[in-house]
């Protein structure tokens, strides 16, 4: 029986998979995307923010007819106690206005719309086709082995198989994750009317709000919770390290249920209605968990490859770019007629030209750095918490006596040599 | 043989939601290949393999994604019936595919026993009908020995055993053969299979012949029933002096 066999296959329809697919098919390539889920964005959580700029690189003027939910007008950081939060906003009515900054998803929608537009472009999407394993020959990927599904060959394989990537993993290019590499995020989606998310949250309709919450919304565990406003749902969820939900036996959706009871996030969600429950895993090990990411007729992609940015929660938009970035190397590699390693290493430098590995390796001390100091996210919001408390009490007692009292509790309890080295230390870490 | 399967594309009974203020399903529901349907596909394809010939599937209103998967599991050719007035019910379905099925004198469609979407149940017996073509609903297994289907169907309170021979219609229930997962060369041979889309005028149907005879009158959530009387853990002559005062209370002891 002869092989079957087309240019490219991607494996999985992500926004990786579907950005590669989408540039390769624009480009007259034939490529196939093979999905597990029965449609794209079956299988797909994510927090549920898209940012404009990376996406307009893949589709221009994408926002005029996806499914989106709202512009993200406004943002909030919370710091929490147990029962207190205090909290930066940051609001600009140009966030509101075309061609906006960032917006709101559901992703089963946005998935489907965006391999949509991969299909309208020429690619094949093949879906409930589960991928078990790449093909070799002469030590080179040559395709790819659907269990009874069948093989299909092709000059190279695109791996975009998401967090914890079993086919980087079976062809030699990564590790299994370690728990310290890994977060755990719990999601739920709440169904309120329009008119009470404008009402609670203070936006006019097609606007809305992003917050995401650090200190007691995860038991001071490394991670936080965030609240994004959808059109008539919002997305609630918490997430924090494997390896410190493991250690500190604490379950996700514990800390989930912890979150929505807060007293500063409880009254947003009041009489909200469950609409759906679910949990992913999240790249946390960034730089230093990177795999081999090119290799003889394969590349990897997105969540696969382990691009997020935990630290601005971003991972659809490194998704997307690694993807398009992948695909315009198979382009040069498909014009010289060589999908080596060799010829498939221009991938790297196109990642290196990008802000992705930039940005990946900025940030790659930033999980060490809050881990080594656990106080961050206990003893600094509760001391933030009780200072602003003390400030705004109005008590009696004379002001200078009490910004005196502040000041020495937050010398005894926030420690100002410590508070500075910290400073300092993440300064260098972030800034060199 | 030519083998023909009635295909239909619902909503992903998985994903289904009512939304009460629209009155209606929440739009954007991704659509898929109605499951009983499916199996259908399935015993047509085994058929096939076992006397040769040729399977067609036939979808009224689009149904892209569905067909193709039909075609990724072995379909040879895929038809869909478009217009205005289609799908339209039950009636306007079957008529739509009766003026196509005339065309094509098929010997066996198979069908799924029912949608999950509006699951009447009607269109194979009103394809049969108009068809003047014996009909075998509840399908659950089937073997074709020297040119006669020997069927199992399921009824209320058994199992029932027929004897048919072609042409025949015949609805599938999902105690049949799994659906086959579509190999990726089915898929792939799949892209070079015809479509063909025909509109009610190309089958010389009216618009008068496709007036449909239900009226669309909306979705509505079931109102919530109580709980009712639960009665367990008691002796059982405690059980009977409970149930009598209940139903006496209710005025049903006359």
């Amino acid at each position: 029986m002869s092989q079957e066999r087309v240019e490219v296959i991607v494996v999985g329809a992500g926004p990786a998979g579907v950005a590669a697919a989408l540039t390769l098919a624009r480009a007259g390539v034939e490529v196939v995307v093979l999905e597990r889920g029965a449609y794209p964005g079956a299988k797909n959580v994510m927090g549920g923010i898209l940012y404009r700029q990376p996406t307009e690189e893949l589709v221009p003027g994408f926002w005029r007819e996806a499914p989106l939910e709202r512009a993200i007008v406004e943002q909030r950081y919370l710091l929490l106690t147990d029962e207190d939060a205090l909290g930066v906003t940051y609001r600009t009515p140009a966030f509101g206005q075309p061609p906006y900054n960032a917006f709101s998803v559901l992703r089963a929608e946005w998935d489907r719309w965006f391999a949509q537009q991969a299909e309208n472009a020429g690619a094949l999407l093949a879906t409930g086709v589960t991928v078990e394993d790449v093909l070799w020959e002469d030590g080179r990927i040559v395709g790819v082995r659907a269990g009874e599904q069948g093989e299909l060959y092709a000059d190279v394989v695109i791996l975009a198989d998401g967090a914890n990537s079993l086919l980087a993993q079976k062809a030699g290019l990564a590790r299994e994750w370690r728990p310290e590499e890994q977060a755990l995020v719990a999601k739920e989606l709440l169904r309120l009317s329009e008119t009470e998310i404008e009402r609670r949250f203070g936006v006019p309709p097609g606007q809305g709000v992003a917050i995401e919450a650090f200190g007691a919304s995860t038991g001071g565990l490394l991670g936080y919770g965030f609240l994004y406003t959808n059109r008539d749902t919002v997305s609630v969820g918490t997430g924090a390290l494997l390896s410190d939900l493991i250690t500190h036996e604490v379950n996700v959706s514990d800390l989930l249920d912890r979150f929505k009871r807060h007293p500063a996030i409880a009254p947003l969600l009041e009489g909200a209605e469950l609409v759906e429950y679910s949990a992913h895993l999240i790249p946390e090990g960034g730089w230093r968990a990177l795999p081999t990411l090119f290799t003889d007729g394969a590349l990897v992609v997105g969540d696969a490859a382990g691009f997020v940015n935990p630290l601005s929660r971003e991972g659809s938009n490194f998704a997307m770019i690694s993807g398009k970035l992948a695909a315009e190397t198979i382009l040069e590699a498909r014009a010289a007629g060589d999908f080596s390693a060799f010829a498939l290493s221009r991938y790297w430098q196109k990642l290196e030209e990008s802000f992705i590995l930039s940005d990946l390796e900025t940030i790659r001390n930033v999980t060490p750095f809050v881990h080594q100091r656990p106080y961050l996210l206990r003893e600094y919001p509760e001391a933030l918490a009780r200072a602003f408390q003390h400030y705004l009490t109005v008590d009696g007692t004379p002001k200078a006596q009490k910004y005196r009292a502040i000041v020495r509790e937050l010398m005894r309890d926030v420690r100002p040599t410590r508070l500075l080295r910290d400073v300092l230390a993440g300064v260098f870490q972030l800034a060199r | 043989m030519k083998i023909v399967v009635l295909l239909k594309e619902v909503p992903d009974p998985n994903a289904v939601r009512y939304d009460p203020r629209l009155g209606d399903l929440v739009p954007g529901i991704q659509r898929v290949a109605n499951e009983y349907d499916l199996y259908a596909l399935e015993a047509a394809l085994r058929l096939r393999e076992q006397v040769g010939g040729e399977v067609v599937v036939a979808s009224v209103g689009p149904a892209r994604d569905a067909l193709n998967r039909a075609l990724a599991m072995g379909a040879d050719r895929a038809v869909t019936l478009e217009g205005e007035a289609l799908p339209g019910d039950a009636w306007t379905t079957a008529r739509a595919l009766v003026a196509w099925l005339q065309r094509e004198q098929p010997d066996v469609i198979w069908c799924g026993q029912e949608t999950s979407d509006s699951g009447t149940g009607n269109v194979g017996p009103a394809v049969a009908a108009q068809l003047d073509l014996p009909l075998v609903s509840n399908v659950v297994g089937w073997e074709f020995r020297d040119r006669v289907f020997e069927i199992e169907r399921e009824i209320e309170d058994g199992h029932q055993f027929q004897e048919v021979a072609p042409p025949v219609v015949l609805c599938a229930l999902s105690a049949l053969p799994q659906p086959r997962l579509p190999t990726l060369r089915g898929i792939m041979d799949a892209r070079r299979k015809p479509v063909e889309r025909l509109t009610a005028a190309d089958l010389g149907l009216s618009d008068d012949a496709l007036q449909p005879l239900v009226q669309w009158e909306g979705l509505s959530q079931p109102v919530a029933k109580a709980a009712g009387v639960v009665v367990q853990d008691v002796p059982p002559d405690e059980a009977v002096e409970r149930l009598l005062t209940f139903l006496e209370s209710r005025g049903l002891l006359g």
